[in-house]
This record gives C-alpha cells, sequence and structure tokens, in this order.
C-alpha cells in the first residue's frame, strides 16, 4: 500500500502539560477517501494541522505525500489542498476575488477549476463570502482546495456547521473529485452516516490515540453488536466496548473474524453493527481505557 | 503583484480609505489656510505702540483669528498622525488574519508565507509612507505660513512636528503594530501594545540621538537669546576659565554659591538650527532602521507561528 499521509509514533502536547496526542501510527492510502473520526477533543484537527505543517510534533513523525512537514512546510503545503474547520473566507471579498487571491498565493492554483466547482452549486461569483450561508461557505472553501489540483485533500470537519442538504452536496463534489482525479481525501467529521456514503476507510481518534484503522468493509464484517452488557459469554478480548442505544438498552460491540459467530457456538441476540455502532463501541472503549489508566495513574 | 496590491487593498480598504480621506483633507484644509495667509499677508501685521492693527490689516482679523486657530491646532494634530496611521493600517495587518482565521485559508494556499506576508506589508507600507510624508510636508508649509521670517530648513522649529520625520514615524509605528500583530493574533491587544512600543520606541530614538550624538554637536551659546530656532539641550555655568559646570558640579567646586546665588555667567548648550538637516536626517535613518528590524521580526515570526 502507498501511503498519501503516514503517521509514525506521532505526539503532540501543548503548553507542557496536555497531550492532544501520543503514539498514533497510521497510513492513509493513497487514492482513498479517508474519514477521520473521534469525540471532540480526541486530536483529529491537531493531527490534520500537523500533516499541513501548521503544529509541530512534539514527537514522533509524519509524512504528507513523502514528505515531513516539520522540515519541508513548503513541500507538504503544495502537496495539500486544505479546507478548515470553520470557513476562514475574507467577509469582503468576492468569491472572484477569493480565486484571484488564491492564484497569486499558489502556482498553478487553476481559477477556471475552482469557479467551476462554485458556479455549479449556483454561488453567485460576484456575492462577497459575507453574504454566503455556512454551506455555501464550505463549498467556496472546498472549490478554493480542489483549484489547488493538489493530489491530498485535508478536511477538518467541513461539514459541522452545514445542514443535511448542504452536506450531501458538499460530499457529493469532494467524492467526484476526488474520484475523478484519482487523488487522496481525509475528511474529519462527526457525521457517520454520510462518512458511509463518502469514504472509503475509516480513522477512529480517541482521547489521543488511534482506537481503529481500517476500510469501511473491514470495520463493518469484523464486529458484531449483542443485545446487553458484555455476560462472560463473550471472551474478554472479543469485547470492544460497551454504550448504550438510542432507547436506553445496554449495546456491546465486539470483534470478530468475518462470517464467524461469536462466540463460536453464536450467541441469539447477536447482529451485524452499524457502522454508527463501531464507532461509538470504539470512542466507549477509548473513554473506558482512558479512565482506567487516570485510575492507575492516581493509585 | 498588482493583483495582490489590489486584494490587499481590498481586504484593508475600510482603513486604507479612512487614512486616504484624512490626508485628502488636512491637504484640502491646509492648502486653503496657507494660501490665505500667504496671499493676505496677515501673519506680518503688526501692531502699532497702542496695539492697534495696521490699516490693511483692520478687516482681515475676523477671519485671520480663524485661519491663524486652524493653522496651529492642524500643527498640534501633526505628531499625532504616526500613532493614529500607524496603528490603524499596521495593527490589523497581520493580527486580524490570525484573529479571523483567514490566515489559514492564506496560508494553506500559498506555499510560501512569506510571500503572503510581503504581499500585505508592502502595499500598506507604500500608503503609510506616502500619506504620512504628505502630512509631513503640509505641516512645514503650516508652519511655514505663520513663521514667515525663518528658513525652516535651516530651524528645529517644529521638531518631530513636520517634514520626513513624520514619515519615518509613522513607518516605525506601522511597523511595530505589524509585528506585534503577528506574535499575539489578536487586533485590540496589539493596537494597545503598539500604541505604548511604538511611542516608547520613537522617544528612545530621540533619547539616544541626544545622548549619544548630540552632545559632539551642541554649542556654547552665552548669548542666553533663547530661540526656537536652534535646539536646546541643556544649560551650564560657566566658570572663570571658561570650564563648564552643572549645578552639582558648581556646588562642589564652590559652595559658596549655596548661600550667595551663582555669581557665574549661565550659558546654554545648544544644536544651531544649521544642523536641523543632518540631526532630522540621522534620525529618520534611525527609526527607518528600527522599521525594517520589526519588520523582519513580523516576517519571522510569521514563518514560524501557527495561523491562529
Amino acid at each position: 500500500m502507498v501511503a498519501a499521509l503516514e503517521a509514525h509514533g506521532f505526539g503532540k502536547r501543548y503548553r507542557r502539560r496536555t497531550w492532544a496526542l501520543r503514539g498514533v501510527d497510521l497510513a492513509v492510502p493513497d487514492g482513498s477517501i479517508t474519514a477521520l473520526v473521534g469525540p471532540n477533543g480526541s486530536g483529529k484537527s491537531t493531527l490534520i494541522r500537523s500533516w499541513i505543517g501548521f503544529e509541530r510534533p512534539t514527537e514522533g513523525s509524519l509524512l504528507t505525500g513523502g514528505v515531513d512537514p516539520r522540515r519541508d512546510r513548503k513541500g507538504a503545503v503544495t502537496r495539500v489542498g486544505y479546507v478548515p474547520q470553520s470557513p476562514s473566507l475574507y467577509s469582503g471579498l468576492t468569491i472572484t476575488e477569493h480565486i484571484a487571491l488564491a492564484v497569486t498565493l499558489r502556482e498553478g492554483f487553476d481559477p477556471e477549476l475552482a469557479a467551476g466547482y462554485v458556479e455549479r452549486l449556483s454561488i453567485p461569483l460576484t456575492a462577497t463570502a459575507g453574504e454566503l450561508s455556512g454551506g455555501e461557505q464550505a463549498q467556496v472553501g472546498l472549490a478554493l482546495a480542489l483549484g489547488t489540483r493538489a493530489r491530498i485533500l485535508l478536511l477538518d470537519e467541513p461539514l459541522a456547521s452545514l445542514d443535511p442538504l448542504a452536506r450531501r452536496e458538499f460530499l457529493h463534489v469532494l467524492v467526484e473529485a476526488v474520484r475523478a482525479a484519482g487523488h487522496t481525501a481525509l475528511l474529519s467529521s462527526h457525521v457517520i452516516t454520510d462518512i458511509e456514503q463518502a469514504c472509503d476507510r475509516l480513522i477512529v481518534l480517541g482521547k489521543g490515540h488511534t482506537l481503529l484503522d481500517l476500510s469501511i468493509a473491514e470495520a463493518l464484517a469484523h464486529h458484531r453488536v449483542v443485545d446487553g452488557s458484555a455476560g462472560p459469554a463473550i471472551p474478554a478480548e472479543r469485547v470492544v466496548g460497551s454504550f448504550p442505544s438510542p432507547g436506553g438498552e445496554p449495546l456491546t460491540l465486539v470483534k470478530v473474524r468475518p462470517a464467524e459467530p461469536i462466540p463460536p457456538e453464536g450467541l441469539p441476540d447477536e447482529r451485524p453493527a452499524t457502522l454508527e455502532e463501531v464507532v461509538i463501541g470504539h470512542m466507549a472503549a477509548g473513554r473506558v481505557r482512558r479512565a482506567a489508566t487516570r485510575t492507575e495513574a492516581a493509585a | 503583484m498588482l493583483s495582490a496590491t489590489r486584494l490587499t487593498y481590498r481586504i484593508n480598504r475600510f482603513e486604507i480609505v479612512a487614512i486616504g480621506v484624512a490626508t485628502l483633507l488636512s491637504v484640502v484644509v491646509s492648502a486653503a489656510v496657507v494660501a490665505w495667509l500667504t496671499q493676505s499677508g496677515y501673519t506680518t501685521c503688526r501692531g502699532d505702540e497702542f496695539g492697534n492693527p495696521e490699516p490693511r490689516c483692520l478687516n482681515m482679523s475676523a477671519i485671520g483669528g480663524w485661519v491663524l486657530k486652524i493653522d496651529r491646532v492642524s500643527l498640534s494634530l501633526v505628531p499625532v498622525f504616526p500613532f493614529i496611521a500607524g496603528l490603524v493600517l499596521g495593527a490589523p495587518l497581520v493580527a486580524r488574519e490570525i484573529d479571523r482565521g483567514t490566515a489559514r485559508l492564506a496560508w494553506s494556499l500559498s506555499p510560501s508565507r512569506l510571500r503572503w506576508y510581503v504581499h500585505r506589508v508592502a502595499p500598506v507600507l507604500v500608503v503609510l509612507g506616502a500619506t504620512a510624508m504628505v502630512i509631513g510636508v503640509v505641516a512645514d508649509r503650516l508652519l511655514a505660513a505663520v513663521i514667515t521670517d525663518e528658513d525652516l530648513a535651516n530651524s528645529f522649529m517644529g521638531f518631530h512636528g513636520r517634514g520626513v520625520l513624520i514619515a519615518t514615524g509613522t513607518l516605525l509605528i506601522g511597523s511595530t503594530a505589524i509585528a506585534v500583530g503577528a506574535v499575539l493574533g489578536r487586533t485590540m491587544q496589539t493596537l494597545l501594545l503598539s500604541l505604548v512600543l511604538g511611542g516608547l520606541l520613537l522617544t528612545a530614538v530621540s533619547e539616544v540621538d541626544q545622548r549619544l550624538f548630540m552632545p559632539n554637536e551642541t554649542v556654547v551659546d552665552a548669548s542666553n537669546n533663547y530661540s526656537d530656532r536652534n535646539l536646546y539641550i541643556d544649560s551650564r555655568f560657566q566658570l572663570p576659565d571658561g570650564t563648564l559646570a552643572t549645578w552639582d558640579q558648581l556646588v562642589a567646586i564652590d559652595p559658596s554659591v549655596m548661600e550667595n546665588g551663582p555669581n557665574y555667567p549661565n550659558v546654554s548648550l545648544i544644536i544651531p538650527g544649521e544642523r536641523y538637516r543632518a540631526v532630522e536626517g540621522r534620525e529618520a535613518l534611525a527609526e527607518l532602521g528600527i522599521a525594517a528590524l520589526l519588520l523582519v521580526a513580523g516576517a519571522v515570526v510569521v514563518l514560524r507561528r501557527r495561523p491562529g
């Protein structure tokens, strides 16, 4: 597997105390659309910002398109198109002026391509960014990132403030553009349903660590949900984590080999896990692990 | 570069238009004041021994008083211009981009942050320098209109309040605000800190000049005819052997002065007006040098910092 983005023992500590991430090892395959999921404060933005050289690793190393962003930030930025968490447009500039600005800042920026994406979404090029809705601003941000023609797209929770229709349109443009050009995209998000439709790979971060790094198909095939809390019938090493269903009933996420029942003789309440349950189960596991670490540290 | 300059103007148009309009207004008002004062000859009006105005000046006194007032008020406002223009244009330049998050977009698009920095800073420095130079020249003309019997090229009248020092002072304050803004990334805090820091730097340039260089240029003026034309530095007592002494030195030499008073001639240490251009040029160069250092410091911070 050729990796577009890599992290090797990556750690980032803020203000000499809080570790946002530690010991992260992962690789985002070239040509994939990967979802980066995790609760607030799990370090998703830190990781994305580090790949573009906005943050310096405290330990470990990163590679962005084969380039270490700490040593060669210019090289890393050149390889990346970035859509920040909150729309970062100049409120007084028109969309045309944003495209002109990108041309002045980035060699090889394709103004026609960027303008084409904006126009396709019926966003007037003469409108100022201040006149646009949050969704439209996110679309413009994506169009600017696509206009760079960078092989890697980093999208830091661009869907957070969008309504469902705007989210769908955003993902449609993203997937189409990335698939057509054979590029790589890393998309951090909380919205699991959208990820399932758009992404082919899933990375779950929790409490500063990688909790899961699989293709979407593998993530679904390798997990089952059992009604009720993990009982003695399930081998402990198979239990990922317990969490409540929307109705409040306890559910347990367990790891399996594809097409293998759990335990070998099976359980009556076992069923395939949804992607949301896979993510939530691993997040719950991360929380329990964190609490245990804290207790050990306190002891 | 032309497109980048236009976009920088668009991004900072409120500040640039505000400073531009203020400068234009100042030029128009000053031109009218200078024209009226020059043509009317009002400043040469002298009263007779009983205080009665000359006949030619009789009809001018009402309007002349107002024009003179405008002239003086304008002159008193000139030293404030470097602070207003420098802070209004310099503080938001980098700080606001970090504050509002637009630096994230710009720095993710631009592999070279230095290019972004130059695109932002250069056009604004040109506007700052040009408007401040205009204000400096305007101040020169306003002063020349009321001080008709003085060669201002050879006089310290209005020192620090006219000419090229207004331009260099504005660039110094502006550069301070740009550098501080790059460090803080917060507009309001940048405004406040740059106001203090810029004021201190301007004072420091003048103080250092006075302590390091001016002592070599001072001459003794025994006439005691104090004139704004010369730059007064200090006063001394002249001993019979010609040496100069401060009050403390005099008391040490001759303690009787404590009771009898100093019976030694008091002389002034001055820099003659003829040295005005040299002193002005030296301080202008110093201010430009510090401004350049601050801009380099701002660039280094931009290259190293997070985009907010």
